[in-house]
């Protein structure tokens, strides 16, 4: 049999075009956040970043669709609990500390970047998880 | 849900990483399937079935 089958190579390219779409994703909105502050101060080339920044994050959503087709269906069912997971875990979360930041109960400013940690980090966890779960 | 997907493949001298390429699945959906931890659909259930030349009945069974 062959070493790599169509498969393999196939997953392994939209393995690739995630990364180069998710990495472009990160550096415009980069672009777009830390621009204003020390390259320009045109409203204009900050509209045009965001614009930019969005169509990079479209774009990487459908990498991530198509990614997803890629995998076999463990590979989709371990995605899915993580995604799952993560969703689940950061709405309630990101609820609870929202409540308690409007009853100025919380002792820091409740920021969206703490809710993509929080998503991110149980995303990646569950991820782990589910590998090992089914190794 | 049972399966004799390791003796099949032994049988025919197959390494997970051999059967998995010729299901176009990764070797842990393999390894996971015949440990029990994970029971294929039946379209992935149908092409076991044909790479190994038998009916679904004759891989997999009920415990």
């Amino acid at each position: 049999m062959t070493e790599r089958n169509e498969w393999q190579q196939q997953q392994c390219r939209s393995n690739k075009i995630l990364a180069v779409w998710t990495g472009l994703w990160v550096l415009t909105l980069a672009l777009s956040s830390f621009g204003p502050q020390q390259w320009w101060e045109s409203a204009t080339m900050t509209y045009l970043a965001t614009v930019v920044n969005i169509i990079m994050g479209a774009a990487m959503i459908w990498a991530n669709k198509r990614h997803l087709d890629h995998q076999d269906e463990l590979q989709r069912k371990v995605q899915l609990e993580a995604m799952s997971l993560a969703l689940g875990i950061s709405v309630v979360l990101g609820l609870a500390a929202t409540s308690l930041t409007q009853n100025s109960l919380l002792g820091f400013d409740f920021e969206i970047s703490h809710l993509m940690m929080v998503l991110g980090v149980t995303y990646i966890v569950a991820l782990l998880l589910g590998m090992r779960k089914y190794q | 849900m049972k399966n004799r997907l390791k003796v099949l493949r032994a049988e025919r001298n197959w390494t997970q990483n051999d059967l998995a390429q010729a299901l176009s699945v990764s070797r842990q959906t393999i390894n996971a399937i015949e440990t029990g931890k994970f029971d294929p659909s039946l379209p992935l259930a149908f092409k076991i079935a044909k790479v190994f030349q038998c009916s679904i009945e004759d891989i997999f069974f009920d415990e």
